[in-house]
């Protein structure tokens, strides 16, 4: 077997390895956090720099 | 013993990471053009000849700093993951936010696909170099989307640190080849000369060229994806992206320099990777394979950043309900849109197999181009709505409404570009985008929040 043979199944099978380790992170992660938990992030997060002197303004 | 769910009641709202400096914004930004400097800004060339090539880079980058200034003075102020389509949100309205939603996403999305196919030619001419013809190029092309999904959803430090290395390896090669030719005299390597001749289809092929120069520059305006991820985002964006755009704006005029005193516009204007084959006419493999894989490079970290801008747009849509509010969720390990970087990964590839580099890159760029036009808009709303002095800006862009002008006025001349070369492709694009709008008004908006829409702390609007 060449070694452009070998490359071509080495990237099919890393491609494979990386795909599956997302796919089951992301069901292990479902099954261990509460789904209102995963989505409650805020638009903005926690920008305490430009939002807060965004509402220093707004209230003034 | 079964454990218990980990919940909002005993812990804190979930948010992305903050650790984004000035330096990854660059990154980002150029990191998604930079591949264009590569290959692709030379069918500017073929339109209308050298000095169209010229025309278009600088006259197309002008329209690009428009667009940064604009950018960077509206995210300075909207610091939240989703860039444009959170502006849209704030300032226009949710059919133009679910619009520009849509252009950043299938802007991204296919130009990602884009990069991966050229990743794969890349890994097939090197085989074909070194005596193996016919090497498939599919693997190679799911191995790039892969990679880079799996680095976008482990987290964005790692992943915009490793565009950072990429990208400035990519640009200083370009800096290398520059120096290689002897820039200061002319004739000794460099044929100007010679080499440059007159408007060949006249100015008509100027304004063809326009099409293909945003090449030179499509992508820059992704920085802004990285708002709510950067520290201190009001002055990290605007000077990330006002570098990149400098860094561009030398990039490309020392590109057009070296290449089209090496080449006539003739072969230029059609080859594929003309800067891999300015190194080869100069005659060193040193710089051959230094260019290889500067191009290579610059295609990854292309791909890497259209992965990561493309999610946060995703997620930005489904966070807000404009789509399934499922594409909302945040890893609680990494804080990456984990959800929407999964869910793009087939979507890339799946436009990545069709192989139609050309149909997917028109497709990107007419959804860029969709973007800038409705910035102008944006712009003229925002100063209109809240004038300087009412809220915070980290960033105000000078000679308004100068900037927005030239802005829409360069789009419109961009789309008589596209409608001469690509006109059925332009038109099937616009028909997408209002069936997709006619579905998200019957059938979506319903399930929008729409009291949650604007989340802002600023004063009313002036006029409302």
């Amino acid at each position: 077997m060449k070694f452009w043979d070998i490359l071509v199944y080495a990237a099919w099978s890393i491609s494979a390895v990386m795909l599956v380790w997302m796919v089951v992170d992301a069901f292990m992660i479902s099954s261990q956090y509460d789904e209102e938990y995963l989505m409650s992030s805020r638009e903005g997060g926690e920008d305490d720099v430009v939002h807060g002197v965004h509402l220093e303004e707004g209230n003034s | 013993m079964a454990k218990d769910k980990i919940t909002t009641s005993n812990s804190k709202p979930i948010a992305m990471l903050k650790v984004l400096n000035p330096f990854h914004i660059w990154a980002l930004g150029v990191g998604i053009v930079l591949v264009g400097e590569f290959m692709g800004w030379n069918f500017t060339v073929g339109k209308g000849g050298a000095y169209a090539s010229l025309i278009a880079c600088w006259v197309i980058g002008l329209l690009y700093t428009c667009v940064a200034m604009i950018d960077s003075e509206v995210t300075s102020t909207v610091a939240a993951a989703g860039g444009q389509y959170t502006q849209a949100k704030h300032i226009v309205g949710p059919l133009m936010a679910f619009n520009v939603g849509l252009y950043l996403v299938m802007a991204y999305t296919m130009l990602c696909a884009a990069d991966a196919l050229v990743v794969g030619d890349l890994m097939k001419s090197g085989a074909e170099v070194m005596g193996y013809a016919n090497l498939d190029t599919k693997p190679f092309v799911v191995l790039t989307v892969a990679f880079l999904a799996w680095l976008n959803y482990r987290g964005v430090f790692a992943t915009l640190t490793l565009n950072l290395v990429i990208t400035f390896l990519a640009f200083a090669s370009l800096i290398v080849l520059f120096l290689s030719v002897d820039p200061l005299h002319q004739g000794v390597i460099l044929q100007h000369q010679a080499l440059l001749t007159d408007l060949p289809y006249g100015w008509i092929g100027v304004v063809a060229a326009l099409q293909f120069g945003m090449w030179y520059y499509l992508g820059i305006e992704g920085t802004c994806q990285a708002a709510e991820e950067v520290r201190s985002a009001g002055r990290s964006i605007p000077l990330g992206t006002m570098g990149g755009m400098m860094t561009l704006l030398v990039a490309a005029t020392i590109t057009w320099f070296v290449a089209t005193g090496l080449m006539p516009w003739q072969y230029l204007g059609q080859a594929v990777t003309p800067m891999y084959d300015a190194a080869t006419l100069l005659g060193s493999s040193q710089l051959q394979l230094m260019l290889f894989v500067a191009t290579a490079f610059a295609a990854i970290a292309s791909a890497n950043g259209c992965i990561n801008d493309a999610s946060r747009a995703w997620f930005s849509l489904g966070r807000d309900r404009y789509m399934p509010v499922f594409f909302g969720a945040i890893h609680p390990k990494y804080r990456t849109p984990y959800r929407s970087v999964l869910f793009l990964v087939p979507i890339a590839i799946s436009f990545a197999f069709t192989g139609l580099l050309d149909q997917v890159i028109t497709f990107s760029i007419l959804s860029g181009l969709l973007g800038y036009t409705f910035m102008t808009f944006n712009m003229i709303k925002f100063r209109k709505m809240w004038p300087l002095g009412s809220i915070h800006r980290g960033y105000i862009h000078p000679f308004h409404p100068i900037p927005a002008i030239t802005l829409l006025t360069l789009c419109c001349a961009t789309y008589f570009a596209t409608f001469l070369g690509y006109g059925a492709s332009l038109l099937s694009i616009m028909a997408f985008y209002i069936l997709a709008s006619i579905w998200f008004v019957l059938r979506r908006y319903k399930y929008v929040k729409r009291a949650d829409q604007f989340t802002m702390p600023w004063p009313r609007p002036k006029g409302y």
